[in-house]
């Protein structure tokens, strides 16, 4: 009885924990939604933005997922493909990483001084650049995850049936694993292309923006106070939302596209002839690898680089002058940020952990699931558009003038934040985890969590890691939420570069965003180490390695 | 597992850590919280040395809580309930932000009379409008601002410090793709427009009136001064940097010749800094140049109005004006009569009437937002 009761005063909690948000957003959200003679629709170049948004949102989803798909099958059979190379990438955050980018590679950047002759074709504010700083943002995370996601599948037992039956590996492969890998991938996908087309702070930065894409025009709306302001942000929020439901329907045609092209090549299936280019594409993704740890380790260089030197201007290929004492108190200055920063991710990534396993470890013990679009939900919204709905939401006061309860508003958002990215990568880790082992810990006579830590816990090892490391980096990201319900009294790194990057200074941001980028390769490397999971319980939950 | 156990034991002293610096720090000294922009070294490295000024002289702990945009703090106060006391005590402000604030009755008025070192502000300064919103008492100025180009000195003949605007057509036809402005409605992007607005239209002074309907026609000298000058801008007039930040960035680059300030001592300031390349020099568009001012403000809100006031007291003081001048620092003119003002001022024309915001912001996204 008492542990019933334990479990329903759990669950009730992390319900409330989950709905509560919803239940504020829906009181502070405006209804204004955008009719046929909105006056969204005569706001210059709405067109153009929805266009490019829309654009930007299907190109960096489809590329990324192609490439991200390719590196996956061909990292099956080549090692080098498994290296941590792509992980460098995937720590980077994105704006420390675009800011990089066009010093380095657009037109009077340090490439082009050095070597004048090269054009690399990446302008200023163009939508080429902001979908290529995407895609080589997203094809690893999509990769990272999406080895995860592959180890829940009995690939190699398929790949070795497609064999007997007469395929190829690779046409097993395409043709049989590949299908299920990318239902697999769904919601990662869509978190993807939600995040690509309503993206803000890196289309500032590198997209267009006359006009500019729908996310960074939404925010524009928002943080002006005039009427039709105010009237424009109301409506554009629910053409965000129009934009987000239309890039779910993409990933879903894209992966429609995909089952019907294989179940079409299966029936005409039997030859055992080659065809796919299959050296060319491994040589094209081994080229493709070096390219893109190339740029992250130039990117990584020229943010170190921007941090010690003054004076870069044009054509010098060496700063004024390097200024290491200047840079390093300015790193030690940094100090609190820090430890602020850490303490905030460190704590969202336990509280968003422990209530992604009881939630699981109840609905598994109850056998009853519920749809993944209720723990996800979240990623479906602009953040802004959100945060500003809680804020003015009557019932309940958001903004608070004490520190403590700024502290506990900025965790709650950062947990409820992280915990649907965390979703994504755990629940279907956890879905495909054999219970038999866990019962077999309770038949020994273990209680149910003991019989957890001892018997699933090290079958879920990964996945945990996993769930840790990503709303760890979930938490690291944020930044409307921690600058408007941290009250100004939570300061981490991600909202000193924010407010650093607004103005022309290009030292103090390279050194947070060099801080900001150590510490998500520290938690990639910390979370990447450890031993395989112990043998029998491979044995036991039939997952491979 | 390891790694869980480490991040859960380094989660508990982090917050033990948290806990303590957050009750030994709120013992000593009466807080004031500073929203203020936070995108410049210089800024803050000045209102770091206010802060610790502060501490010594008043015992007060000038927190600067550090925004990309004074918006945000706008947006924290305007969600607040009139009656509920709010984490903000000072603000650093102007323009539309004041006048929503001021409009919501969000801040404390009669701030003349609750700051004696107001009695020193500049009588040739006209502070009382801020881009049309009458102050009224409810902000003293901080600073001066006034829009200048900066441009590189081998497009411009030596010494010279006016750039009209048809000279600045015929550099952009000289050199195609090398000039551009910060887009409006951007802050400098609309002043851009304000000081051009002044410069070409037949009547200048319509712009001190409220903006009348047929205000597209008034400034049909500036469409088509623009129509012609678009083309031969950066990127073909197609694109333009998101802010006057922005360009410096691009300036520096090399990408353009050209950018924009709203600090008379910035280039110098700047150059000394190794922050803006050698080479540039500021010009005023036009023989006068778009004069306007910075402000601090106070949210009725507040719980902590009487130390937020010491703070004002204290940045109007001679020292601490005198300080902001310094061009080896921030370098913002002083509004309070200190014995040099280093600033190089052009001769100066008001701000447009409010309303004229509205007109020229619609008319430019009407016209070159496609």
């Amino acid at each position: 009885m008492r542990k019933k009761l334990a479990w329903t005063m759990a669950i009730s909690l992390i319900l409330v924990f989950l709905a509560l948000p919803w239940l504020l957003a829906l009181q502070g959200l405006s209804w204004n939604l955008p009719g046929l003679t909105a006056e969204l629709w005569r706001y210059p170049g709405i067109g153009t933005a929805i266009t490019t948004s829309l654009l930007c949102g299907v190109s960096a989803t489809l590329l990324s997922t192609c490439l991200a798909s390719l590196f996956i099958s061909k990292s099956e059979g080549s090692r080098q493909l498994k290296g941590s190379g792509l992980s460098l990438t995937f720590a980077a955050p994105h704006l420390a990483f675009a800011i990089a980018f066009l010093w380095l590679l657009t037109p009077y950047g340090w490439i082009d001084r050095l070597i004048p002759w090269l054009t690399l074709g990446f302008e200023q504010q163009s939508l080429t650049t902001l979908i290529t700083i995407l895609v080589i943002k997203e094809t690893p995370f999509l990769v990272v995850l999406g080895r995860q996601q592959l180890a829940q599948l009995p690939h190699q037992q398929w790949l070795l049936q497609a064999q007997i039956l007469g395929a190829s590996r690779t046409r097993g492969w395409w043709l049989v694993v590949f299908p299920a890998w990318l239902r697999q991938m769904r919601l990662l996908i869509i978190a993807v292309a939600i995040y690509s087309v309503a993206v803000v702070d890196i289309a500032l930065v590198a997209g267009p923006l006359n006009p500019p894409l729908l996310g960074p025009l939404l925010m524009s709306w928002q943080q002006q106070f005039g009427v039709a302001e105010q009237n424009l942000a109301a409506q554009g929020l629910w053409l965000v939302l129009a934009a987000g439901v239309f890039m779910v329907a993409w990933v879903k045609l894209q992966e429609w596209s995909v089952k019907r092209l294989c179940r079409g090549l299966l029936r005409r299936a039997g030859g055992n002839h080659r065809w796919l280019p299959e050296g060319a594409i491994s040589v094209s993704l081994q080229l493709l690898k070096w390219v893109l740890l190339a740029v992250t380790l130039l990117s990584g260089l020229a943010l170190l680089a921007m941090s010690l030197g003054q004076g870069w201007f044009y054509p010098r290929l060496t700063p004024l002058e390097w200024q290491f004492a200047e840079a390093w108190q300015l790193a030690l200055g940094s100090l609190p940020v820090v430890v602020m920063t850490l303490a905030l991710a460190l704590a969202t990534a336990v509280m968003v952990t422990v209530i992604l396993v009881t939630l699981r470890e109840w609905q598994r013990l109850r056998g009853h699931e519920f749809a993944d679009i209720w723990f996800i939900a979240a990623l479906l919204i602009p953040q802004l558009g959100l945060v500003i709905a809680w804020l003015q939401a009557e019932s309940l006061p958001v903004v608070s003038m004490h520190a403590e309860h700024a502290w506990l508003l900025t965790w709650y958002a950062h947990c409820w934040f992280a915990f649907a990215y965390s979703y994504l990568s755990y629940a279907p880790a956890e879905r495909a985890c054999s219970q038999m082992h866990l019962n077999l810990g309770r038949s020994l006579g273990y209680g149910y969590w003991k019989s957890w830590w001892y018997f699933k816990r090290p079958a879920l090892r990964d996945a945990l890691k996993h769930c840790l490391l990503v709303s760890f980096l979930v938490s690291l990201a944020q930044y409307v939420p921690t600058v408007l319900l941290g009250s100004g009294y939570i300061q981490t790194l991600t909202t000193e570069l924010v407010a650093l990057s607004s103005g022309a200074e290009l030292r103090l941001p390279a050194i947070i965003a060099s801080v900001l980028w150590v510490l998500a390769a520290l938690a990639i490397l910390m979370t990447a180490r450890g031993a395989p999971a112990s043998a029998p319980i491979r044995k036991l939950t039939g997952r491979e390695e | 597992m390891r790694q869980f156990h480490l991040a859960l034991r380094m989660t508990v002293v982090v917050f033990l850590w948290l806990t303590f610096s957050f009750s030994s720090n709120a013992a000593e000294q009466q807080p004031v919280r500073f929203y203020a922009w936070g995108g410049s070294a210089e800024v803050n490295a000045y209102i770091e040395w206010a802060s610790t000024e502060l501490a010594a002289e008043h015992g007060i702990a000038l927190e600067h809580v550090r925004v990309a945009d004074i918006s945000e703090a706008v947006t924290l106060l305007l969600a607040a309930r009139p009656d509920e006391p709010v984490a903000i005590d000072l603000l650093w402000i102007n323009g539309e932000n004041f006048a929503a604030l001021k409009q919501a009755n969000r801040l404390l008025g009669e701030l003349p009379r609750q700051v004696p070192n107001a009695v020193n502000l500049r009588e040739d300064l006209n502070w009382q409008n801020d881009f049309g919103t009458p102050v009224d008492g409810y902000e003293l100025p901080w600073g001066i601002a006034q829009l200048q180009l900066i441009v590189r000195s081998s497009r411009l003949e030596t010494g010279q410090t006016i750039l009209a605007p048809s000279q600045l057509l015929a550099l952009a036809q000289q050199t195609p793709g090398r000039f551009s402005y910060p887009k409006p409605p951007s802050f400098h992007g609309t002043s851009w427009l304000k000081a051009l607005a002044f410069q070409l239209l037949e009547q200048p002074e319509q712009l001190l009136e409220p903006a009348p309907q047929h205000a597209a026609e008034v400034l049909a000298p500036l469409w088509r001064y623009l129509d012609q000058l678009h083309p031969l801008l950066w990127r073909g007039g197609e694109e333009f940097p998101v802010t006057a930040a922005r360009q410096r960035q691009l300036y520096n680059q090399g990408v353009v010749d050209n950018s924009v300030t709203f600090n008379p001592n910035e280039v110098a300031a700047l150059q000394q800094q190794l922050k803006l390349a050698p080479d540039a020099v500021s010009v005023s568009l036009g023989s006068r140049a778009l004069t306007n001012f910075h402000y601090l403000a106070v949210p009725v809100a507040s719980q902590r109005q009487q130390a937020a006031l010491q703070v004002i007291q204290f940045f109007l003081s001679a020292a601490a004006q005198q300080r902001k001048a310094d061009p080896s620092g921030w370098g913002d003119p002083s509004v309070v009569r200190i014995d040099e003002s280093q600033a190089r001022l052009f001769p100066s024309h008001p701000e447009p009437h409010v309303s004229w915001n509205h007109a020229l912001e619609q008319g430019w996204l009407a016209r070159y937002q496609r």
